[in-house]
């Protein structure tokens, strides 16, 4: 009562200017949303025409497929489909090449986007795809086990690949540092030298799969027991413990760490992009575990003959290039690097004396105890 | 009959959003399958997210206090501009702020520094808060008090902090409930000791496709807090006022001579101080890195993202304000409001992919990958500013409504003369907030979208590719874009409040 009184005898008392002020008000209200209302559909509009029609020929586009072509669905993660990524050409690249077999015939790529395995795997119930790109040697087996995929039809040859999952790329993990800062491991031994004190970067593996790779490569070397003891004598000589590769390689870049655990190609993104000659990979005298990333078609697949003719074109040497390039990893057709920094990381790969780097068989690894084992180890230890 | 035609009404949006606001609890569950299965380390997990949490929550609201003193003092036209500096470390990465912390201080690990790092992202944010709530109700009988002759630590001591108890613990429980839902700040500064809900629901979801554990964590967190704060539910704030202009009548520049303090500077400014040390590093390498990218040469794709950023910004912003209202215009009784102020949404992996529903079907596209993104950012972010200002918003509301209804007011007439005008600033500014935030969000877009269609996942992608410095320079356009929008938004607030 009070209030409502109060309210009516201000309305009195200031009479017009009141109502001047709120109608001021009022106007002031519909002009900000019908200015807000403009925005967000100009944005909508322009934005969904700029992600189709014409603009899609740009290989920096979203990848969506051609108006009255046969879209081939691929789901696939950010990186792999940004404008620096390897998708855009090799979208490109396979559309033209169709487009010069199959004159009458329009095929398009369109891409979609997934991170991570278990997020991969729930998307394709919403968005039912013709390829996936993005498992890796340890999330196929969740895969695997989570719904049915279809033969790629390709030959049984193919590098750490069977009948539905296939190989595109791959590289060893170690460690990398920069020349100059520091002395470099030369074995898992090493790495417990009071010389890296605080100074490695190492990833989460019950987050990261290169993580993972680490803490499964210690078991490997020195059994479960060995692999406790080990991890305790590492700590004080770990800087960080990161949730993914990025934030890891990210300090690591910073110079808030001064080794960590990456691929042996990344020295090769810094001294062709960066012209920065001081990266450098640290092989171990012991075999390093190598990361490898598949694509699979799903059985439920609708353009699943284009799917195979896709596959078939990422195995192929001229793919095979960009995704070298581009994703900065070891293509699996070795004949795409002849004559190349990688092709030199591949000739070092071997068991005998000549070469330098030793790879664990990716694929079987020899970690006699289970993940939930090697996990648990790692949360023991309490980093 | 206005009444039953009141209780009708505001019966049937409660109910809807109470339906909204569970369907990604219910979508969790379809997913699990109704296989409900809590972690082999449960009480572990609970353990140490509640200490990270609970200390992470007292650090920054006495940060955030501090803070609140300083920009009480600034000038009305000014507040903008600091609401905008204190709002900055919120809105970006939260990797950025641990960054730039690990910088300075290389060798600080384990629990302090979590609650540290949350403090520098948070502070801010709840500087801003608390200062809006002095300014906007405690002006007229404080300023009574200083011309009696009480000086300003009196004044904080028997006038402002007594009543602002209730706000601070909810600012406190605020904060506790994000510290619950960190992921990368526990991982980088605490190792396998930091463990949080986000951490292990995110496990569970994106890397074994485990909805089960999923789902039994996401719920025993909203079980959890929701006794928590039935608990604590009757705190209430100070003496209400007698009249409604006991907040109005004293001028901003006499809420500030009276309570404002300087020296609260360095608590506002020091997780943005942090944060820019971090962004801007070498802007040249941040460059040259874009460069690389071929982002500058097509520049259609920077188009794309900017202009996704704009619509789920927008978008975001006014979805959030929209419920609010709905919410706080719904007539809310006592038990109602219990729950509302109760509610917690789930983890950003559940809430992100239950949008997914919406246009289930339909083929991908920027327009949906855009009503996606802003609904989860509406469901994430309502509760939140819900609990920080508008329970008590829609309480002080709760005696004039009574009145009118008593007075034979109907439904209509209650909202549009009554509430809609006391509540559109606060509208205004949390839709403000939430599009500050969706600029440089790539959480909710990294698990929707189909495509880098925002600055934010361009940002996440760039730092994926070895390229951390040339996402510095993106996030740097981002915040300022941010900011941008957020004083459009507060512009819109203030031009209906005249």
């Amino acid at each position: 009562m009070v209030w409502i009184t109060t309210s009516t005898n201000a309305i009195a008392d200031s009479g017009g200017s009141v109502n001047q002020s709120v109608k001021s008000g009022l106007r002031a209200r519909a002009l900000f949303a019908a200015l807000l209302l403009i925005v967000i559909l100009a944005a909508l509009v322009f934005g969904a025409r700029l992600t189709k029609g014409p603009v899609a020929e740009a290989p920096s586009t979203s990848g969506l497929g051609k108006p009255g072509a046969r879209v081939v669905r691929v789901l696939a993660y950010s990186s792999f489909l940004s404008t620096w990524g390897p998708g855009p050409t090799l979208k490109r690249m396979f559309e033209h090449e169709r487009e010069v077999a199959k004159p009458g015939e329009r095929v398009s790529i369109e891409y979609l986007q997934a991170e991570d395995a278990g997020l991969l795997l729930a998307k394709l119930k919403v968005f039912p795809s013709d390829l996936v790109i993005g498992f890796d040697q340890f999330t196929r087996t969740q895969a695997e086990s989570d719904r049915g995929w279809t033969p790629h039809g390709m030959s049984s040859g193919l590098k750490f690949s069977d009948e539905t999952f296939f190989a595109f790329d791959w590289a060893p993990i170690g460690f990398v540092f920069r020349a100059g800062e520091i002395d470099p491991p030369k074995s898992l031994d090493d790495l417990l030298s009071p010389r890296f004190k605080g100074l490695i970067a190492l990833q989460d593996p019950r987050s990261s799969s290169p993580g993972y790779q680490f803490l499964a490569w210690v078991v490997a070397e020195k059994g479960e027991t060995g692999a406790r003891e080990y991890l305790q004598k590492l700590k004080p000589n770990v800087q960080s413990v990161s949730g993914s590769w990025s934030q890891s390689y990210g300090l690591f870049t910073r110079g808030l760490a001064k080794l960590v655990l990456s691929y042996a190609t990344s020295p090769l993104y810094h001294r062709y992009t960066e012209k920065d000659e001081r990266y450098r990979f640290a092989p171990f005298a012991t075999a390093h575990p190598a990361q490898v990333e598949y694509a699979v078609i799903p059985d439920d697949c609708k353009e699943c003959e284009l799917a195979k003719e896709f596959a078939r074109f990422l195995i192929s040497p001229p793919a095979q290039q960009v995704l070298m390039n581009k994703n900065w990893m070891l293509p699996i057709n070795a004949l795409a690097a002849e004559g190349t920094a990688f092709g030199e990381i591949i000739e070092a790969i071997g068991d005998g004396p000549a070469h330098s780097l030793k790879i664990r068989d990716p694929i079987k690894p020899d970690v006699a105890v289970g993940r939930d084992v090697v996990l648990k180890l790692w949360e023991d230890v309490k980093f | 009959m206005k009444n039953n035609r009141a209780n009708l009404y505001g019966r049937s949006v409660l109910w809807g959003l109470a339906i909204l606001f569970l369907l990604p609890y219910v979508f969790s569950l379809v997913l699990s399958k109704g296989r409900l299965v809590l972690p082999s380390d449960f009480l572990n997990l609970v353990w140490r997210s509640w200490l990270q949490a609970t200390l992470s929550g007292a650090l920054a609201t006495a940060f955030g206090l501090l803070g609140a003193g300083f920009l009480l003092r600034v000038s009305h036209l000014r507040t903008s501009l600091w609401e905008g500096v204190a709002l900055f470390p919120a809105v970006i990465p939260s990797g950025v702020i641990v960054l730039g912390l690990m910088d300075l201080v290389p060798e600080w690990r384990g629990l302090w520094a979590i609650a540290a790092a949350h403090t520098l992202i948070s502070s801010g944010f709840i500087a801003v808060v608390l200062a809006r709530l002095v300014r906007e109700r405690m002006g007229a009988s404080l300023e009574l008090a200083w011309v009696e002759g009480a000086n300003r630590l009196l004044m904080w001591r028997r006038g402002v902090l007594p009543r602002l108890f209730p706000e601070l613990f909810r600012v406190w429980l605020t904060i506790v409930v994000s510290s619950l839902g960190s992921f990368s700040v526990p991982l980088l500064l605490g190792g396998s000791q930091a463990y949080t809900f986000e951490i292990a629901i995110h496990h569970a979801i994106r890397l074994q496709g485990a909805w089960g554990i999923a789902a039994s964590l996401s719920l025993f967190q909203l079980f959890l807090l929701v006794a928590f704060l039935f608990l604590f539910q009757n705190l209430r704030s100070g003496q209400t006022p007698t009249t409604i202009r006991s907040g109005e009548s004293a001028s901003r520049a006499g809420v500030a001579r009276i309570l404002g303090f300087s020296w609260g500077a360095p608590f506002l400014i020091l997780g943005t101080a942090v944060s820019l040390f971090s962004l801007v590093r070498d802007p040249f390498l941040g460059w040259r890195q874009l460069q690389s990218t071929g982002l500058l040469e097509h520049r259609d794709v920077l188009l794309v993202a900017l202009q996704g950023s704009v619509a789920t910004a927008a978008l975001s912003g006014c979805l959030t304000a929209l419920l609010l209202l709905l919410a706080a215009t719904s007539f809310p009784g006592p038990r109602s409001r219990r729950w509302m102020n109760a509610y917690v949404a789930p983890s950003v992996a559940i809430t992100g992919f239950a949008t997914l529903a919406l246009g289930w079907g339909a083929p991908p596209s920027f327009n949906w990958d855009v009503a996606r993104i802003s609904l989860g950012a509406a469901l994430l972010f309502a509760p939140v500013i819900w609990r920080l200002r508008w329970a008590e918003e829609v309480s002080r509301l709760e005696g004039a409504v009574a009145v009118a209804q008593t007075l034979g007011a109907g439904s209509s007439l209650i909202i549009s003369r009554i509430l809609l005008p006391r509540l559109f600033p606060a509208a205004f500014w949390s839709g403000g907030l939430v599009a500050f935030w969706m600029w440089g969000d790539y959480a909710i877009g990294s698990i929707v979208a189909s495509r880098n269609m925002t600055l934010g996942l361009l940002a996440k992608s760039l730092m994926e590719s070895y390229r951390l410095e040339a996402a510095a320079l993106l996030l740097l356009a981002v915040l300022v874009l941010g900011a941008v929008t957020y004083r459009l938004f507060t512009w819109g607030g203030s031009s209906v409040h005249r």
